[in-house]
């Protein structure tokens, strides 16, 4: 389990998926197995791409059309 | 009766034993408070119009952040058990609401806790049968009948008799080949399917035999328990449960091919908290497996099927399980077909309204939904709604012959396209 | 203190009256039924729950119904609380007195879709997304996009004046309602429109704009029972763009520059203050990353034809990036924008001053702060907040966001929103009063800046409302008792919201 900042650590590289520190969850059950993290995160993509295209036919990206950059910073890659 | 029973038989559902109702209502609000708080602090309600029971009542009272905020007001005094617990029967277990919750779906991941109203209404019925308030009389029948027939009493929903179980594998009698009893692969077939829509388990087992996968049934097949769990009666579902565990143990089964969403989440969902894993065989997901067998070559659709279809995603599979791509790779596949996809997010908001009882005490309700799924797919301008859920099939076959619209199920459409009808 | 009539209980008789107008069905008395319809999302005074329990809920499916409901209700002088989505963060749904519970979300039939003159008429008790999912096979769209976009309905919309977040682009709920009938308190059946009284007709001179006056009245002048609306072609083209800037300060400045660079496409521009990027690197995936020297954030988003969306962008990138701001890519502008309606309502966001995560009902404070004003308003709200959060411990801070306001332009003023947590289940009523002190504080700031108390959600609630009458000094609010007055003789439409009741105490010469 890695450190990513304060109150967040990475515990799935393989995900990469952040969550909270879990010594901050005294008062909070931590009952999500892997595999639900795993849906939920999928899940989560799904919905968005869904929530683009209920808004316009066609999401266009600003790195697409103007010289900025893909990625931003704090990214891997950057 | 199976000696394989490790346990007798819980008391008749609506027999005695009960707890004072304080008692029940103190540990389950105490048991729920926190997330309830998670809910009725929250309050964004981004679960209501998913949600196929409130789209058909659009009564504020029959939706998940009601369920939640009516624990708060146990809590505060404002209400007892008692005076809230019969909404809990308004309630398909879909598991739409709990997915769609932004805290689950935006923040779920992060802090691994997750919104769980399928566990809080199920709970809640068992929390009601076990203080006696006798709200849902016809659960409380079908469990009764379920443990007379060992299965669910499928062939009579008016006077909800018990089925036979000595008949629980008729179904496979005019195959032309013989499925022997035990092995290391055993096909489970629902009480739906076994006894009532007997095509499914039919086309399942011609697919498995002409893809040369050797299998087995079991010896005696009792009802998989996850109806009497979610009607309120845990205790009932874990008897049904043990003996299905020690048949499978018995028959040396390694994995257990199901053909019904239901049958699955019971056995991916509820066994595990029963049952030490490696107790358990591994199982198996039929239209996975016929999505596998087509990727290897296994099995090939030699007959084109000349229809304009959409598909029907099974709730237990798409928002419990987030299982909805094999089903679209298997319909695309299909030659002579024209597929006309509603993508598995809108489908969130879908249901037929047979999950959770719904369609056993809220009949008139339950149909109404199977009405509306099937306008939503009449609007597509399509021949057919494919669904891969027995449950699913006949009210929607009810309403679809009402609406003219053919209701088909999946695997029988992959024995056809395979050829293994004619 | 003034003594006020106070508002007749529901007897049987009334209920029998309501059973035999409605049905038994559509009359609710059980304890289900009213719990569900007792608070929204606005932070609540658990430890009262019951008080803001109503007697009984009627679902009326009809304008005759809603008639039938009002026509008892004044006969009898009990209180009707209009109820839409209950999504609203202000307050204007819950029950002050009792009374009887109207909830419309029965009334959700779409009456009528008129493509050759770009309008749909329909009750309201639907869902915005649900109308779109309804339209999108004809191409058309209704932009009305608040973030409880997804569960809000079209009534409450109305009730409350909604703003949406691509409202610089496409107008807000008034500007997008063309007509409605209304059911008024005394039980008449009124059609209202822009002058005159053609349901279609958009700008029109003839007698008075009485539809406008109907439109963020908290259901405190009528119930809507129909509304016609305005269609758009669905967008071609979405592109969200999210830039990081060293300081506040640069962001403001660049804020000021986006939103007066004239792109029509331009929907939305959002500041993000140094409080809240620092709370969303706390608990956010696509802000966990971002390096420490960002520390203000300015989203935006375009809507439109494809050409014009990307000739905008163009000129977008190059104002912000002129300006300071650094992108922040792809993957968070499109996620984060598509993430708008979800992601700022989660209570596991709370947190007690040592870390400790708790569920945590949201505040969002919503006035209206003219530009210039802004950065005064932000430090004001925050040294506020966080004096209570070190005195009380279950308050918390999750920083400010700034938004365009404006119809159709980005300039002018800002939905100011500072969103404060509040720990419901440690409430009792010391710390629940620390909490309307909290908020008297940040209304009075509002005032002293020029601001309006609100400028979407309405102010109902303790710690705005009994500021309206301050704001609207200049005799707005004695015209406005007036109109009460002259509408609801009796005083049953929401009794006591928008701090109303004053509007039958001095016509007593009370006290």
């Amino acid at each position: 389990m890695k450190q990513v900042r304060k109150g967040v650590v990475l515990r799935r590289e393989d995900l990469h998926v952040f969550e909270v520190d879990p010594a901050l969850m005294s008062r909070v059950p931590q009952d999500v197995t892997d595999i639900e993290q795993a849906r939920i995160v999928k899940n989560r993509w799904e919905y968005l791409d869904w929530m683009h295209r209920h808004f316009a036919h066609k999401t266009v990206l600003l790195s697409e059309v103007t010289a900025a950059p893909s990625q931003g910073p704090g990214q891997a890659g950057h | 009766m199976s000696d394989e029973a490790r346990v007798t038989a819980p008391e008749t559902a609506g027999g005695n034993g009960h707890r004072p109702v304080r008692e029940v209502e103190q540990e389950f609000v105490r048991g729920h408070l926190l997330q309830a708080y998670g809910c009725f602090s929250s309050g964004h309600k981004f679960c209501r119009e998913v949600c196929p029971v409130y789209q058909v009542t659009r009564n504020e009272q029959h939706t998940p952040t009601a369920f939640h905020a009516n624990v708060v007001a146990i809590e505060k005094g404002a209400a007892h058990l008692e005076d809230v617990a019969e909404n809990y029967s308004y309630c398909t277990l879909c598991g739409g609401c709990e997915l769609r919750c932004p805290n689950t779906l935006f923040v779920g991941d992060f802090y691994r806790n997750r919104t769980r109203t399928v566990k809080l209404v199920q709970d809640m019925r068992a929390a009601a049968n076990q203080a006696g308030l006798g709200l849902w009389p016809r659960w409380q029948r079908w469990v009764e009948a379920t443990m007379v027939g060992k299965n669910e009493p499928v062939l009579d929903y008016e006077n909800i008799q018990p089925v036979d179980p000595n008949r629980v594998a008729d179904w496979a009698k005019d195959l032309p080949f013989e499925i022997p009893r035990g092995g290391e692969n055993i096909l489970f077939v629902d009480c739906e399917a076994a006894y009532y829509r007997t095509s499914l388990p039919k086309a399942v087992a011609k697919i498995l035999h002409a893809a040369g996968v050797p299998f087995g049934l079991m010896y005696e097949q009792w009802c998989c328990g996850g109806p009497s769990l979610e009607m309120g009666y845990p205790d009932h579902a874990r008897y049904l449960a043990e003996h299905n565990v020690a048949d499978w143990k018995k028959a040396g089964a390694k994995r257990v091919f199901v053909l019904d969403p239901h049958d699955y989440i019971s056995f991916v969902d509820m066994y595990p908290q029963f049952f030490p894993e490696e107790e358990l065989p591994e199982f198996v997901f039929m239209i996975d497996f016929v999505a596998e067998l087509l990727d290897q070559g296994k099995i090939r659709f030699v007959k084109p099927i000349e229809k304009t279809v959409t598909y029907h995603d099974p709730c237990r599979m798409n928002k419990r399980l987030g299982k909805w791509e094999a089903p679209r790779k298997i319909l695309r596949a299909i030659p002579g077909l024209t597929f006309i996809d509603v993508d598995h997010v809108t489908q969130w908001a879908y249901c037929s309204g047979a999950g959770g009882g719904f369609a056993v005490e809220h009949p008139d309700l339950a149909k109404k939904i199977a009405d509306l799924r099937i306008a939503r797919a009449k609007e597509l301008n399509v021949e057919a709604l494919v669904s891969a859920c027995p449950w699913s099939e006949r009210p929607l076959t009810s309403s679809g012959r009402e609406q003219q619209l053919e209701v088909l199920d999946l695997l029988e459409l992959v024995a056809e396209a395979m050829g293994l009808n004619d | 203190m003034a003594t006020l009539t106070l508002p007749n209980p529901v007897t049987d008789k009334v209920i029998a009256e309501l059973e035999a107008a409605l049905g038994k069905d559509k009359v609710r008395t059980d304890l289900g039924a009213r719990i569900a319809r007792t608070r929204v999302p606005a932070p609540f005074p658990v430890h009262r729950f019951a008080e803001y329990m109503p007697d009984v809920v009627v679902l009326p499916e009809t304008a005759e119904e809603v008639s039938a409901i009002l026509r008892i209700a004044n006969q009898y002088r009990v209180p009707v609380v209009p109820r839409a989505g209950g999504t609203g963060l202000a307050d204007g749904a819950v029950p002050l007195h009792k009374g009887i519970l109207l909830d419309i979300k029965k009334m959700n039939k779409i009456i009528e879709l008129d493509l050759i003159n770009r309008t749909v008429t329909v009750q309201p008790g639907l869902n915005m997304l649900k109308l779109n999912e309804f339209l999108a096979p004809y191409g058309v769209f209704y932009p009305d996009d608040p973030a409880s976009y997804p569960v809000s309905i079209i009534g409450g919309r109305i009730g409350t004046s909604g703003w949406s977040l691509i409202g610089s682009r496409y107008g807000h709920t008034r500007d997008l309602v063309i007509s409605l009938q209304v059911v008024l308190p005394t039980g008449e059946i009124v059609r209202l429109s822009d002058g005159g009284g053609a349901p279609k007709v958009r700008k029109a001179s003839t007698g008075y704009n009485l539809k406008q006056l109907f439109i963020g009245t908290q259901g405190t002048l009528g119930v809507v029972t129909e509304a016609t609306l305005e269609l758009f072609p669905k967008p071609e083209a979405e592109l969200a763009a999210f830039f990081g800037y060293e300081s506040f300060d640069e962001a403001y400045r660049s804020t000021g520059a986006l939103s007066t660079s004239g792109l029509g496409t331009l929907a939305a521009v959002i500041l993000f203050d140094e409080r809240k990027v620092e709370y969303l690197r706390r608990d956010d995936e696509a802000y966990i990353p971002l390096p420490e020297r960002i520390k203000a954030v300015v989203a935006t988003a375009l809507y439109g034809v494809e050409e014009e969306v990307r000739a905008a962008a163009n000129r977008l990138f190059r104002i912000a990036k002129e300006t300071g701001g650094e992108y922040l890519g792809d993957e968070l502008s499109a996620g984060d924008w598509a993430s708008r309606h979800d992601r700022y309502a989660t209570p596991l966001h709370g947190r007690l001053p040592d870390g400790t995560v708790v569920p945590m009902s949201w505040h969002c404070e919503d006035a209206a702060i003219i530009y210039s004003e802004l950065p005064a308003i932000k430090q004001k709200w925050h040294e506020i907040t966080d004096r209570y959060i070190r005195q009380y411990g279950i308050f918390d801070n999750w920083g400010m966001f700034f938004y365009s306001n404006n119809p159709y332009k980005g300039w002018g003023d800002y939905l100011v929103e500072i969103d404060i947590g509040i720990w419901e289940q440690a409430l009792n009523e010391e710390t629940w009063q620390a909490w309307v002190n909290l908020k008297r504080e940040i209304t009075r700031a509002t005032l002293e800046h020029q601001g309006s108390i609100s400028a979407c959600h309405g102010a109902c609630r303790e710690g705005d409302a009994e500021f309206i009458p301050v704001e609207m000094h200049e005799g707005g609010f004695e015209l406005m008792k007036k109109i009460k007055r002259l509408l609801d003789p009796n005083n049953i439409l929401n009794p006591s919201k928008n701090y109303l009741h004053l509007a039958y105490v001095d016509e007593e010469g009370a006290p």
